[in-house]
């Protein structure tokens, strides 16, 4: 069981030798004349290794940035991507004391079972199941011990480490914001009032939130109902029908739907993990520690960009992007300037579903993914820049949930759903 | 009149209780033994039946420290089939938290006696063996599940563990952090080394070589002064 790295010294030790391996392969690359994808990889072999090292804060910030496929060669994503499945398990006697330094005494004398070894990994922490003395069934969630405190810290160190890999000011700017989120997401007594607002706003939907067990939970330790239900894959493993693929996978887009549209407010971690597929078709959230609220305007200027792309009408694609917050104003440049290589392109996909009645989601058309070249050019264009990021995460949320669609291969509803929520 | 174990134990305990309350409070030299007693409502000559003077004191203290800790781990659900480097993390960890109390007296203790490189190796002997006690007991039932033969080092490497515990000890007296999570951390990050070092046999190892170097080389090189003839 390898351990954090969480003294200050250690941490910079760790980016340390990073900065100096990615520093290295450079001068190589002038000697030797490598080319740019192998010099590519391993730049980002080097800056995994030392990211999972660090765990917590760069673990969040690796799985954040390998959902969204943002800017990021092909080569760096495979690496960043295998940190969500690499994680090693604290050890059980500090996920005893951490439960005593937060609930005041051990685990045996709190629950009536407490299993030591996690199931599950969270986002800087991990997940155990325990039962109380009432029988009731809870996962238990914990924050890595002493992370909060690292987490400036190690976000300030990121921000110089990322300077070395392919970059624009864009992926800056949004250093800042995965900085805010990871803040946010150390704060369970805000995740659970976050679960209850979404149980109350949603509870008439047909979802299953967890419970939140408030005696047993602190801003570090949140103890939830455990909910029984498979992930994603362990349940297309289960060979469900076209049909109830389909209604499942419809069923999550209107949630996401309800959630933006009606309520403002959504996950923007479409992470595969945060969804549970349970008994009867239901669908279980499990994770809210990264929500993103937008302003009232903003879901009606989604659809008046669907609406306008659709049109080909250049004008209103124009106003669309001023009211997503993409671009200034009429006369910013930027907007001239990339409207064939990145504007174009981006309001069509996210048009592109609602053309029809329905749409189809396969690996094989990989529809998510033609995103991703127009978020490359985004990303190496030095001068680009956005006003605000909603559009961003907005569109990073989608594709999550598209990706997720693509691997359940369904064919579901969105345009009529659009039509529901349409601004008057 | 006579009295009866139980009693002379409870006694006992008060007496160590009235020393750790006072000690925190005026330190250990400005407390007498008159003073523990007189707050243990013992007679001041009663309690030098007890403890011959405040030394013995501060030893039974960690004495009894180490009896209770040997219980508490046992009282740990599945603690057997915890890996070697959680149980030491175990072991140590409930040892501060039993310490927690009486952190302000532990710090004291340790400038005094237990922890001074001044102290006799035999005053301290006790509580040192209690506590090795149970480390060997944990580290035994490794060896047993791992069906390994107990190393010939074991004694020796019981009492590097003993200065490692002292060590950690005195980390975590100076430690500041919220909830002492950095005492936590290097709890994790050396019971890490010191597991691969017991399941590799290391010390074995090194004996090993030196041994094979003395018989070889130095052990030769003194054949050379052997008188001839």
């Amino acid at each position: 069981m390898e351990s954090i790295p969480t003294g200050k010294l250690s941490r910079i030790g760790v980016y340390g030798s990073m900065a100096g391996k990615v520093g290295f392969n450079k001068l190589k690359s002038k000697v030797t004349k490598t080319t740019q994808e192998e010099l590519d990889a391993q730049n980002s072999k080097v800056i995994f290794e030392a990211l999972t090292k660090l765990r917590g804060t760069a673990l969040k910030f690796a799985q954040m940035l390998s959902v969204e496929d943002m800017m990021l060669t092909e080569e760096y994503k495979k690496q960043l991507h295998k940190s969500t499945y690499r994680v090693k398990p604290l050890n059980r006697a500090v996920v005893r004391k951490t439960i005593k330094n937060e609930l005041e005494n051990y685990p045996e004398k709190i629950f009536k079972t407490f299993e030591a070894q996690a199931f599950a990994a969270a986002s800087l922490g991990q997940v155990h199941r325990a039962e109380d003395s009432e029988g009731n069934q809870l996962a238990i969630k914990m924050q890595y011990p002493g992370i909060d405190e690292t987490l400036r810290h190690d976000m300030s160190m990121i921000k110089v480490a990322y300077k070395m890999i392919p970059h624009s000011p864009m992926v800056e700017d949004m250093l800042d914001e995965v900085d805010e989120i990871i803040s946010k997401e150390v704060d369970y007594v805000a995740e659970a009032e976050h679960l209850e607002w979404f149980a109350q706003k949603m509870g008439h939907l047909e979802i299953v939130l967890p419970k939140v067990y408030h005696k047993y939970s602190t801003d570090k330790v949140l103890a939830m109902e455990y909910l029984e239900g498979k992930h994603l894959d362990a349940w297309l493993e289960t060979n469900p029908t076209q049909e109830s693929r389909n209604r499942v996978a419809q069923k999550l887009f209107d949630l996401y739907c309800y959630s933006f549209f009606e309520l403002k407010t959504f996950q923007a971690d479409s992470n595969i993990g945060n969804y549970l597929f349970m008994e009867n078709e239901q669908i279980a959230f499990l994770d809210f520690g990264c929500i993103k609220q937008v302003p009232d305007t903003f879901p009606c200027a989604v659809i008046e960009l669907v609406d306008a792309s659709i049109a080909q009408n250049r004008e209103a694609i124009l106003e669309a992007y001023i009211s997503l917050g993409m671009i200034e104003g009429k006369d910013d440049e930027a907007f001239e300037k990339y409207y064939e290589e990145v504007f174009i392109p981006f309001s069509e996909w996210t048009a592109a579903p609602y053309r029809e009645e329905t749409f189809h989601f396969s690996v094989e058309n990989n529809f998510a993914s033609s995103a991703m070249s127009i978020n490359l050019i985004m990303g190496k264009e030095k001068e680009f820049k956005v006003e605000s990021s909603d559009y961003v995460y907005f569109s990073r949320g989608l594709y999550g949930l598209y990706k997720i669609f693509e691997q359940m291969d369904v064919t579901i509803e969105l345009k009529s759903r659009l039509e529901q929520y349409r601004c008057h | 009149m006579k009295i009866s174990k139980e009693q002379q134990n409870e006694t006992r305990l008060k007496l160590i209780a009235s020393a750790v309350e006072i000690i925190s409070e005026k330190g250990f030299r400005a407390t007498t033994m008159k003073a523990i007693a007189t707050h243990a409502e013992v007679g001041v000559a009663t309690i030098y039946n007890y403890f011959p003077n405040k030394d013995k004191i501060l030893y039974a203290y960690f004495e009894e420290q180490y009896i209770r800790l040997a219980g508490q781990l046992d009282e740990i659900d599945g603690f057997e089939e915890y890996e070697l480097n959680e149980q030491i993390q175990l072991l140590i960890e409930t040892s501060l938290d039993n310490f927690l109390e009486d952190r302000e007296f532990v710090q004291e203790a340790a400038h005094i006696a237990v922890f001074s490189p001044f102290t006799s190796f035999n005053d301290s002997k006790q509580a040192r063996s209690i506590f090795l006690d149970t480390a060997k007991d944990i580290w035994n039932k490794q060896i047993e599940k791992s069906g390994n033969e107990t190393p010939m080092t074991q004694d020796w490497m019981l009492l590097m563990f003993w200065e490692y515990y002292l060590g950690i000890v005195a980390y975590w007296l100076k430690d500041e952090s919220l909830n002492f999570n950095h005492t936590t951390q290097l709890i994790d990050k050396t019971s890490e080394i010191i597991k691969m070092t017991i399941q590799n046999d290391f010390m074995g190892k090194f004996m090993d070589l030196g041994t094979f170097m003395y018989r070889t080389h130095f052990h030769s090189y003194l054949e050379n002064f052997k008188p001839k003839g």
